[in-house]
């Protein structure tokens, strides 16, 4: 229960807004990380904690996309199919994801590790077509790197770094034109008053090998869209700097540093597979591969 | 050659660590808040950025220091919300001026929190701006480490709290009233106005809603003066903007211009756009974000600003470039436009609703389907026609601007497309 494995957290939360209510979606957040999805009792959780009308809280649930209402992949996989994102080449890393993960579009597979969806606008046109992983952005990914993407996020899980369905631990990724995927490091510089170098995750030393390691994938024609970037895509070096991101927003608040540790997010397979089932018998959104078909939203 | 020899906003141009803490002080950072708050009264900071003639960069371009001067006198608390909700289609510079200069918008909430007489200030950023939320709470908190915010802000009496707030999900959260719904922890609907949010706003009290690059002009303007501001853009838009440029471009990305440069400008300088791929030639430019009345290529010297763009039947807006080579089909164009917006209504009224859902119906079986009917053309001019003018927000209205625009301009493109009934005939995406 999020009430007592987060409490100190949730009442930093609730203490920003003038009412309880205001909290709800952080909680939401909170409440899908701890339990990989939105399941109606994390649902009437929230509510509780909130003391707002079950009703308002499915509600919500159902009008935000970001919410999960059913199992889903450790790894949220998300491409935009907007303009211009269509013209550029989505359409194309969509088949190549559904064609490797042996899925549908809004379908995971069956190891759990990967959902794919369609969404709209992302935001960053620029580096159109646009893909998030658990709303970390992977800038540069073709369909001849999907390979190296997925073989990536599957070393991260691995590794036992902390995933976060909510994006409570986003960090940026982008292929260079050498076909590598490498970390954007964020130059924040130190908390004053903050030890620079507070030990997080201790993925971050892995996470760079890792990233590289996993970059298999031999550089691809796309040399004139590479250049077109290659002045704001510089490989940063690594810097210790960048774990201290992640630490608390409001020194003054006392609690709800970083989001406590929970049990990692692991939909109980049973129930996933029960929910595959379920898509399956309405015929809306299964997961068998037999049935790869595009299906659209 | 650049045309800016200053960036107001992405100053990490002249000084690339800028995101840096140190690096941002030592570059005159927080020196415009201690101007501030020790030398000026809220009065003045609302009087200068009134007289600078700052604009609203997120869509509407409404003077910020009007805007401000609304709130009513001696009515408190009040709010300031950063808008950082951007979602739409073309759309990008919120993200990348957090990557590049975050300090700069905390300044700038500091000193605007400050000229508004607010004391918590939220910033709303959408759902999937996730790494760019951890970025600003890593701002926010060295902000507090060093007494720029907190209590008693540089001895000055002046409180100020600074919360980050994501959302999960949803365009029209950017919408200013949706946007309190979805903080006040409802269904981001938008409310009738008015009652305006300076008025009544976040739990009825009055608040200030300003986008992430309005707030960004607030430290230059009272550090260097409303003249030195005068000095960039024109008469009637003046500063700079941050163009999102993207689409069929060599080098898409988000370019400071001063205002009133041309669109030729930035899509053909080298140190911006750099052309078009491929030589190809202009088709269609939607010059404010997917909800911006298109033109076409014959406009490109047309000047970026409020007043030109107006003049020339579309908007500035969000100043978010999307050009489209003549590789792509219209009706195709405003399909895909038309399938943003209707995922995208809130669904509270009926014309926004029902009216893009039937917009993508008839534009989906006309060209994905190939099965068009032969009175689609004058159905969809009559969808659209019941949508524009009858929506709570603009949400709507911004559905008409993409099938309007493609019906008015590429008429025979729609024609072709019905005469085709039958064949089946599926237009080929051409990827680049």
């Amino acid at each position: 229960m999020i009430k007592e494995t987060h409490a100190a957290e949730i009442k930093a939360i609730v203490a920003r807004y003038p009412s309880p209510t205001s909290a709800v979606l952080p909680l939401l957040y909170i409440a899908q990380e701890a339990y990989g999805y939105l399941s109606r009792d994390a649902i009437r959780e929230v509510a509780e904690i909130l003391h707002m009308p079950y009703t308002d809280v499915f509600e919500i649930v159902g009008f935000y996309t970001l919410f999960y209402d059913r199992p889903v992949g450790k790894w949220m996989l998300q491409v935009c199919d907007d303009v211009p994102c269509c013209y550029l080449g989505a359409e194309e890393l969509i088949a190549a994801l559904k064609q490797k993960l042996n899925i549908r579009e809004e379908g995971t597979t069956q190891d759990g590790m990967f959902t794919l969806q369609r969404v709209k606008c992302l935001a960053a046109c620029d580096k159109a077509p646009l893909l998030q992983a658990n709303l970390e952005y992977v800038y540069n990914v073709t369909p001849e790197r999907v390979d190296a993407l997925l073989n990536e996020l599957r070393a991260r899980t691995e590794r036992g770094e902390r995933l976060s369905i909510a994006g409570h631990a986003a960090e940026d990724y982008e292929f260079t034109a050498d076909g590598m995927l490498h970390l954007l490091e964020r130059h924040l510089g130190a908390i004053p008053g903050q030890p620079p170098d507070p030990p997080t995750t201790a993925s971050s030393e892995a996470q760079k090998t890792g990233a590289q390691a996993a970059a298999g994938a031999p550089a691809e024609p796309e040399k004139a869209r590479a250049e077109a970037r290659a002045e704001q895509e510089a490989p940063i070096e690594p810097s210790p700097d960048r774990s201290s991101a992640g630490t608390q927003p409001d020194p003054e608040k006392d609690a709800g540093a970083v989001p406590a540790q929970t049990p990692q997010q692991e939909p109980p397979e049973d129930e996933s597979a029960e929910a595959v089932e379920q898509q399956s018998e309405d015929g809306s959104q299964a997961t068998r591969p037999d049935e790869s078909d595009e299906v659209r939203p | 050659m650049s045309l800016l020899k200053e960036h107001i906003v992405l100053r990490d141009i002249e000084i690339p660590d800028i995101a840096d803490f140190e690096v941002y002080q030592q570059h005159g950072g927080y020196q415009a808040l201690r101007m501030a708050l020790t030398q000026k009264s809220p009065a003045d900071i609302v009087t200068m950025v009134r007289d600078a003639g700052l604009r609203g960069r997120g869509g509407a371009g409404f003077p910020t220091g009007v805007k401000w001067g609304f709130l009513p006198k001696g009515v408190y608390p009040r709010y300031l919300l950063c808008n950082c909700d951007e979602s739409e289609p073309g759309t990008f510079n919120n993200h990348q001026i957090i990557d590049r200069n975050p300090h700069q918008l905390i300044e700038g909430i500091i000193i605007s929190s400050y000229a508004i007489e607010c004391h918590t200030a939220y910033i709303y950023a959408r759902g999937e701006f996730a790494t760019a939320s951890r970025t600003l709470e890593h701002a926010v908190a060295q902000a507090y480490a060093s007494g720029f915010v907190g209590k008693n802000i540089l001895d000055s009496g002046f409180d100020l709290d600074i919360y980050v707030h994501r959302g999960a999900g949803a365009y029209i959260c950017g919408e200013e009233t949706a946007l309190m719904e979805s903080l006040e922890g409802k269904i981001g609907q938008p409310r009738l106005k008015p009652p305006f949010p300076a008025v009544e706003g976040f739990y009825a009290k009055p608040t200030i809603i300003n986008n992430v690059e309005t707030l960004m002009n607030v430290p230059p303007i009272v550090q260097k003066g409303v003249d030195w501001y005068r000095s960039f853009g024109t008469e009637k838009s003046p500063g700079t903007k941050a163009f999102s440029l993207c689409g069929h471009v060599n080098k898409p990305g988000n370019y400071e211009l001063p205002f009133g440069v041309t669109l030729r400008e930035l899509i053909y300088n080298p140190a911006y756009g750099g052309g078009m791929r491929e030589d190809r030639p202009v088709k269609i430019v939607v010059p404010g974000g997917a909800s911006a009345p298109w033109m076409t290529g014959d406009q490109l010297d047309v000047p970026l600003d409020y007043e030109s763009l107006a003049a020339a039947g579309t908007m500035l807006g969000s100043g978010g470039v999307i050009v489209l080579n003549d590789t792509v089909s219209a009706p195709h164009v405003a399909y895909k436009f038309d399938e943003f917006f209707k995922h995208e209504s809130c669904g509270k009224c009926t014309p926004c609703r029902e009216g893009t859902y039937w917009l993508v119906h008839v534009l989906e079986r006309m060209i994905e389907q190939g099965r068009p009917q032969p009175d689609d053309i004058p159905v969809l001019h009559d969808i659209y026609k019941q949508i524009a003018g009858n929506c709570l927000c603009l949400l709507g209205e911004s559905a008409v601007m993409p099938i309007k625009s493609a019906m008015a301009l590429f008429p025979e493109e729609f024609e072709t497309l019905v005469r085709a009934n039958g064949s089946k005939h599926k237009i080929e995406l051409t990827g680049a």
